[in-house]
């Protein structure tokens, strides 16, 4: 923990753009490397050759060490948080490897421990601040009365945990949070693209019972199962906090995202960024051993 | 696993940028060529999608199939209006695959074409007396309503008779008994065109039967729009109890298909509630099942026009799989009437230089690749050639069966693509859409882009605003042509 306090202090993260962090860490690096080189000169004690194991003793070569496999795993975490935007959930749980089929999971379990995680690297979010729709992570134990979590199962299995305002439907809390499930009529009832499948028994009897129009529409859904509802009928209230939705096989990938085709700045889909990321992450790992390796021999 | 995965979206991201932009044409804008156009922009970046369709208005059926008093399934068009203003997409109105340019010439200009046009024409009964005037096909009507600048002249007689009769049970036969039963002043609010309002208007039917060849549990139509139907103010629902009979095939069809099971329960439900007489002068829809046509009789008195219907009475009979087939009994009886529409299906057109299986309707296809011929062989396949929605699948489904319908075909593009199957043609440049738009400009063909189209919705909408209505529908091609040329 006094090695953490330490990088707090003295790493000054930046607030934006993952090319600052790409910039600083090499930065960092080499400030290291002279350290060292100063370090070696001054030190009158200490002959040229020495046996390889003394280094591992040195509290000041171990610190060195830890630094640089610390800020390599900031940096890795910098550029998944960045690259991902308003996705910040989705690394905690990705961690986490919890599963909604044990209907035991909880994303207030999971709370406290990213903050936790998070709180070992960095003393706030704020260096960090990604995009207003990440905002829920501090603020949701304060405002879990008006808020519960939902967490969206992706045909990939992947779990998407989210913070659903009472009142809102799901069909539109997955389009806020950028989630792939279509709504061709927009909520009217005419069709059933937001088909979604509850994956608790328990969750789905405290539902209301779908009135005659929803049925219809359920009759013509793709994948229907014995727990099937329509996202847009699917109302937030304070008993179906924790409720898992999974979304059917053939309804992925179509959600329009308004900005995208504004700006056509052609953003990438979930999985397309979970590649990007591990892009990022074997660089950061490639040069993490380089310089290790670097460190070693000098 | 990862490394393989980032090649792939590298490859995907550069691609198009290394080699040439894809280009894409897609034939037709109905949600078929929406959803396939949307998911290409979003897999291939880079790549360039033009949609081309016969009319000056986009949209498909969605505009022109789509009841009037269903507003809500319009909604959907939204989307695909998004998808039009994507810079690197461009609708071109008024441009007919066959006429204005051809099959072939596309190919060239474009690495992709992409055919979703759609059915345009009917199946046939093939029954005597199918071309006496007074029997029209449902699509026509449809077309006729919703102010199709094709459907404009059809012209339908609804003053001479009371009785009209309905071949077919589907979704469409039920939106075209809606219209013709429902009060016009319902109507008088939707963007119904203004033709078809008046004839309504002036419209003396009162009684709608919809003939059917099997039972209740096979009736094709779905529970919403059945609902809709049977929940008309001051309409007299008449259904038979006999045809209600159930027999242990039917409770096996039923048990296997969900919305069967609730489609006969409503129409038991409506069979016993409700009065057994009709008042006078009320509206009555009569449901008339296990009868066929076998042929259409001509009046005495006009001649040329059609007077009845001669039925035969139906069984069903199992052919497996659970399924059952109607086939004749020998017993005949007459139905008067003085207008008949058959919407016993829709059916595709071939055009030139293109693969068609006759029988089915349908290009011959394998998950959206067409191939060469109809023998169904997987191996000759047309290169950079495929079809998405009714064209691939046959005229069944809803809007959003399309959606899936567009990921597969959208699938088996980016796998040749990868594969490298297309490389031949993406190895070199097309001209796209400069080459088309020359090619036209050469023919004198008024090209209707989709800021021209928008302007045609507002001056709809304009005009809907005076007389209370979402739109008021310009029927011809005249006035569609004027208003999107206008500045």
């Amino acid at each position: 923990m006094r090695i953490n306090k330490e990088v707090r202090t003295c790493v000054k993260v930046p607030s934006n753009g993952v090319v600052q962090s790409l910039i600083f860490y090499p930065v960092l690096s080499t400030a290291h490397i002279i350290l060292k080189k100063l370090v070696h000169l001054t030190s009158a004690n200490c002959p040229r050759r020495r046996p390889p194991f003394a280094f591992k003793t040195r509290p000041a070569f171990l610190f060195r060490v830890m630094l640089i496999s610390r800020l390599c795993r900031v940096g890795f975490r910098v550029a998944k948080e960045l690259s991902r935007g308003g996705y910040a959930y989705m690394s905690r749980s990705r961690y986490k490897q919890r599963h909604c089929s044990h209907y035991q999971w909880s994303t207030l379990e999971l709370l406290p421990e990213t903050r936790a995680f998070q709180g070992s690297i960095f003393q706030k979010h704020h260096g960090f601040s990604t995009l207003a729709s990440d905002g829920a992570s501090a603020g949701a134990m304060k405002r879990k009365e008006r808020k519960i979590s939902v967490t969206f199962v992706s045909k990939d299995g992947e779990e998407i945990p989210i913070q659903v305002p009472i009142g809102m439907s799901m069909l539109e809390a997955a389009h806020e949070n950028v989630i792939e499930l279509e709504g061709a009529c927009e909520g009217s009832l005419a069709f059933s693209t937001c088909h979604v499948r509850v994956m608790d028994m328990e969750y789905y009897n405290k539902l209301e019972d779908p009135v005659d129009e929803e049925n219809d529409m359920l009759d013509l859904a793709f994948g229907l199962t014995e727990t099937s509802r329509l996202g847009c009928q699917i109302v937030a209230s304070p008993e179906l906090d924790g409720i898992c939705l999974a979304i059917p096989a053939a309804s992925r990938n179509f959600a329009v995202d308004g900005a995208d085709w504004e700006s056509d700045k052609g953003r990438n889909t979930r999985g397309n960024q979970t590649l990007v990321i591990y892009f990022y992450g074997i660089i950061f790992y490639i040069i993490h051993h380089f310089l290790f390796v670097f460190v070693f021999f000098y | 696993m990862a490394i393989f995965g980032a090649r792939r979206v590298l490859w995907r991201s550069f691609s198009t940028i290394s080699s040439h932009p894809l280009r894409v044409c897609i034939v037709g804008s109905g949600p078929a060529g929406f959803y396939t156009a949307e998911k290409i922009l979003k897999t291939h970046q880079g790549s360039q999608v033009d949609i081309i369709d016969r009319l000056p208005t986009p949209y498909g059926l969605v505009r022109s199939g789509v009841a009037p008093d269903h507003p809500e399934t319009k909604n959907v068009i939204n989307q695909f209006s998004r998808v039009a203003q994507n810079g690197r997409c461009s609708f071109l109105g008024n441009v007919a695959l066959g006429y204005s340019i051809s099959l072939v010439e596309l190919r060239e200009l474009y690495h992709v074409v992409l055919l979703a046009y759609g059915a345009e024409s009917d199946r046939v009964v093939g029954i005597p007396g199918e071309d006496l005037k007074g029997v029209h096909s449902a699509r026509e009507f449809v077309w006729w309503y919703n102010g199709h600048p094709d459907g404009r002249n059809l012209d339908p007689d609804l003053k001479n008779t009371d009785t009209a009769v309905i071949l077919g049970q589907g979704n469409v036969a039920l939106d075209v008994a809606r219209i013709l039963l429902r009060p016009t002043s319902e109507l008088a609010i939707t963007d119904i065109a203004s033709h078809a309002l008046t004839a309504l208007e002036q419209s003396s039917i009162r009684k709608v039967y919809l003939v059917g060849r099997r039972g209740p549990v096979q009736a094709a139509c779905t529970a919403k729009e059945l609902r809709e139907v049977l929940g008309i103010k001051d309409l007299y629902i008449h259904i038979k109890e006999t045809d209600l009979k159930i027999t242990p095939a039917d409770e096996e069809e039923m048990k296997n298909s969900r919305i069967h099971r609730r489609i006969y329960e409503l129409l038991s439900k409506a069979a016993t509630a409700g009065p057994s007489q009709p008042s006078s002068g009320q509206r009555e829809l009569h449901f008339v099942f296990f009868r066929q046509p076998d042929r259409f009789l001509e009046s005495y008195d006009k001649k040329g026009y059609v007077s009845g219907v001669h039925l035969e009475k139906t069984t069903l009979k199992g052919i497996g799989s659970g399924k059952q087939i109607a086939i004749g009994t020998g017993q005949f009886e007459n139905l008067s009437c003085g207008i008949v529409l058959k919407s016993i299906g829709y059916k595709s057109v071939p055009v030139d230089d293109l693969p068609f299986d006759n029988q089915k309707g349908v290009v011959p296809n394998v998950k959206g690749r067409v191939l060469s011929d109809n023998s169904g062989d997987p191996t000759s396949i047309e290169n950079g050639l495929y079809v998405c929605g009714w064209l691939k699948r046959g005229p069944t489904g809803i809007i959003a069966t399309n959606l899936y319908c567009a990921e597969e075909t959208v699938a088996s593009l980016s796998e040749d693509l990868e594969l490298g199957v297309l490389a031949s043609t993406t190895r070199l440049p097309k001209l796209g859409r400069d080459g088309l738009l020359q090619i036209l400009d050469n023919r004198n063909v008024r090209v209707v882009p989709f800021s021209a189209w928008e302007r045609i919705d507002k001056e709809e909408k304009r005009l809907g605003s005076m007389r209370n209505k979402p739109r008021e529908k310009l029927t011809s091609w005249e006035e569609l042509l004027k208003v999107a040329g206008s500045e």
